[in-house]
């Protein structure tokens, strides 16, 4: 399933993290900036894949964890406590919640389960704009970090690539053990994985929660860095969704594949917003679409094809007859 | 390259990375001789027309200003040069825009998003990197209470529009009591409904409803329905113009028929009573500026000839918003030249001490960067024109009261 990493692999996933580290240096404050969000879909898509791609639970759950980060770190600071204690605090206050969401709702499987989750995140965002402290629809300020730009950029950056990390080293971790066959045994199979000995109720529990710790602390840099959060935007399915999405478009299921369709993702949007002002959402649906019809089991499911068939010149054959599987 | 991803999965992130990293440092072009005005607008979206119109006002003003060789800054005539982006009506999309006209486009001046919650947002960015930032469109006192220094607004506080209100109000006869507030559960509409609801007590008011509604409501007859067993002299809804609507033809269709109703803010626009026809007859509202408004100053000269400019252009009656984004272009401009400067702290302080008329009104700013030199005025809409009642040296029309 998931095999053993190659002393290559593991050479890139070193090399690529120092890549990430000494990447302020060698980029301006806005490519910092845009770094900083791509890393940031990266862990929401990577988080999702835990309950979405390995055990195939489709979770929309994704922004109300990212919320709960974002105000739980806001009113903590608001009450003096340091970004670097607020923002795992978020974390904790994220899987705690995905603890109890979880025992309730992870008996429904399918459609109702997408359902509930979208529902706890219009709940959650329905009790932000109405409860006091979290400032109702007036949103909430955060306390403004000092210092010159080039801190703040790289102080931000840092703290979204330490969780970044973070979740990949725990991907990693939760595959090679028990947990990741587990979890994709009841992905396969849910009644036959619990024949086999697997606690169902207790994995997808424990997967649920590792999809919100991380969206949750990502929240909470998140809103450290804004200053300033609305319910609306914080609670935004559309995080959700663009999770959902990227671990589409990479690959679903895959270590790699998340992280391969947030940064194509985030590097597509980043480019057509700068360049053009009124038809970019039409040209992100336009290669969405063509994705899906070309690729639709992902990125790395695509490259796994080419490598089969030997290399690029199948390349083509394989994307025409992707297209085939439109046909009834 | 897709062999030597074939060869090594993993190795594919890097090669992304590196010829990104390498694109992102290579593009820093900076024109000299240019003042950069920056504007994240909500270009597409819910509130795509009023980001439109946004634009629609800098234009004017940028195009006034070029023709004349520029701002003058220090006697050095410099252009202006606006750089738009699209926050897609959504608040942190304007954030991370306001950040990139920063540090990217490396703008000289933030001119603000649309409306109060987004402003509040990008004013946290705009003070954070000490770039001042002037925001058309944010009227709520909440969005300047942080003490920022860099933010500046150009609407006349909400708590001006109490007082305009029940001083016309409670001269009438006969002397209306009791009122029913509504507001869609959003950051301006709420301010402000609730603000009139405060003061409604202050002047003697009975009270006798109040409620929220979600945003994007599609029906309102719940709660139109109760204000109309409780029978209020005046009814207040707090909206925006799709709202307003909704809740005017629904109060006539359930014979809900109070002696005023007071709706903020969806009747300034033309698409208001466009939409409603004679149902918008005398309906009361509030703007903080009309083309009808006797106001003149530098750049743009008065009111009407702004109103005929943008009709001209757009063949569409001008509204706030529009003549509010020229406004901020206007105060820039008077700002730079006052300070002969484009520095940051300079132009900040020459906007802070600014005492100025322009076509949009009196500018001068309070502590908190608020307008409090203009007025915001009532007006009722009659036989679908709007007519100012309120305040008198500018009105224009005679209250239809109580609506038959």
């Amino acid at each position: 399933m998931f095999p053993i990493w190659t002393k290559n692999q593991w050479l890139a996933l070193w090399l690529g993290i120092a890549v990430l580290v000494a990447i302020p240096q060698f980029t301006d404050n806005d490519g910092t900036r845009m770094w900083m969000d791509i890393l940031m879909y990266m862990i929401l898509a990577m988080s999702w894949n835990f309950i979405g791609g390995l055990t195939g639970y489709p979770s929309f759950a994704t922004a109300a964890f990212f919320g709960l980060g974002a105000y739980t770190t806001a009113i903590l600071m608001n009450h003096g406590a340091p970004f670097l204690v607020a923002m795992p605090l978020g974390g904790v206050v994220g899987a705690t919640v995905a603890l109890l969401l979880g025992i309730l709702i992870l008996r429904l499987r399918g459609h109702y389960f997408a359902i509930a989750t979208y529902g706890a995140a219009e709940g959650l965002r329905e009790l932000a704009e109405n409860l006091e402290i979290t400032g109702a629809a007036d949103g909430i300020n955060l306390p403004q970090i000092e210092g010159t730009v080039d801190y703040f950029t790289q102080y931000f950056y840092y703290s979204m690539l330490a969780v970044a990390v973070l979740t990949v080293l725990t991907v990693y971790w939760v595959t090679r053990h028990r947990l990741g066959y587990g979890l994709v045994a009841i992905r396969e199979n849910e009644d036959a994985a619990g024949m086999l000995g697997v606690v169902a109720t207790k994995y997808k529990i424990v997967a649920f929660m590792l999809s919100a710790i991380f969206p949750a602390m990502a929240g909470g840099v998140y809103a450290y860095r804004a200053a300033f959060v609305e319910p609306i935007d914080v609670f935004d399915v559309l995080f959700s969704i663009e999770a959902i999405v990227m671990a589409l478009l990479g690959g679903v299921g895959t270590i790699v594949g998340p992280l391969l369709g947030a940064f194509f993702l985030e590097l597509i949007n980043d480019f057509l917003w700068s360049h053009f002002l009124e038809f970019h959402t039409a040209f992100l649906g336009l290669i969405m679409v063509l994705v899906v019809i070309f690729t639709p089991r992902g990125v790395m499911a695509l490259v796994q094809e080419v490598r089969k068939k030997g290399g690029l010149r199948a390349l083509g054959g394989i994307l025409l007859a992707n297209t085939q599987r439109f046909k009834v | 390259m897709m062999n030597r991803v074939a060869r090594n999965t993993l190795g594919f992130t890097l090669a992304p990375i590196f010829v990104a990293a390498i694109l992102m440092t290579a593009f820093t072009v900076q024109a000299a001789d240019v003042i950069k005005f920056g504007a994240a607008l909500p270009l597409t979206g819910p509130l795509a027309t009023e980001g439109k119109k946004q634009q629609n006002g800098f234009e004017i003003w940028r195009e006034i200003a070029n023709s004349r060789g520029g701002i003058n800054v220090g006697g050095k005539k410099m252009k202006v040069e606006m750089v738009y982006y699209d926050y897609e009506s959504k608040s942190p999309t304007a954030t991370k825009l306001a950040e990139r006209l920063i540090t990217k486009d490396k703008v000289d001046i933030l001119i603000g998003p649309f409306g109060s919650g987004a402003t509040k947002a990008v004013a946290a960015i705009a003070e954070r990197y000490k770039i001042p930032m002037i925001a058309p469109t944010a009227s709520s006192e909440a969005v300047y209470d942080q003490g920022y220094k860099h933010l500046f607004g150009l609407l006349a506080p909400n708590g001006f529009l109490p007082s305009g209100f029940f001083d016309t109000v409670t001269k009438l006869n006969p002397k209306p009591t009791s009122m029913a507030f509504v507001t869609r559960n959003d950051f301006f509409p709420k301010a402000i409904t609730n603000m009139m609801r405060k003061a409604s007590k202050k002047y003697g008011f009975t009270d006798v409803y109040y409620a929220e509604f979600p945003k994007d409501s599609k029906d309102m007859s719940t709660w139109l329905t109760v204000v109309k067993s409780k029978n209020p002299d005046i009814l207040m809804v707090g909206g925006y113009v799709g709202d307003l609507i909704l809740a005017t033809k629904q109060a006539k269709e359930l014979g809900v028929n109070p002696k005023i109703i007071f709706m903020m803010a969806g009747p300034v626009y033309q698409q208001y009573a466009d939409a409603l026809g004679d149902t918008s007859n005398n309906i009361m509202s509030a703007a903080w500026w009309s083309e009808t408004f006797n106001y003149k100053g530098r750049v743009i000269g008065t009111a009407a000839n702004f109103a005929d400019i943008w009709m001209k252009k757009h063949n569409q009656v001008a509204d706030y918003v529009g003549a509010a984004s020229a406004a901020s272009g206007v105060v820039a401009h008077l700002a730079i030249e006052k300070a002969g400067s484009i520095e940051a702290s300079k132009v900040i302080a020459a906007i802070s001490s600014l005492k100025t008329d322009t076509f949009f009104g009196p500018v001068e700013f309070n502590k908190g960067g608020q307008n409090i030199g203009s007025k915001i005025a009532i007006f009722q809409i009659q036989q679908r024109q709007r007519k100012t009642i309120y305040p008198l040296d500018i009105s224009d029309g005679k209250l239809v009261y109580p609506r038959p």
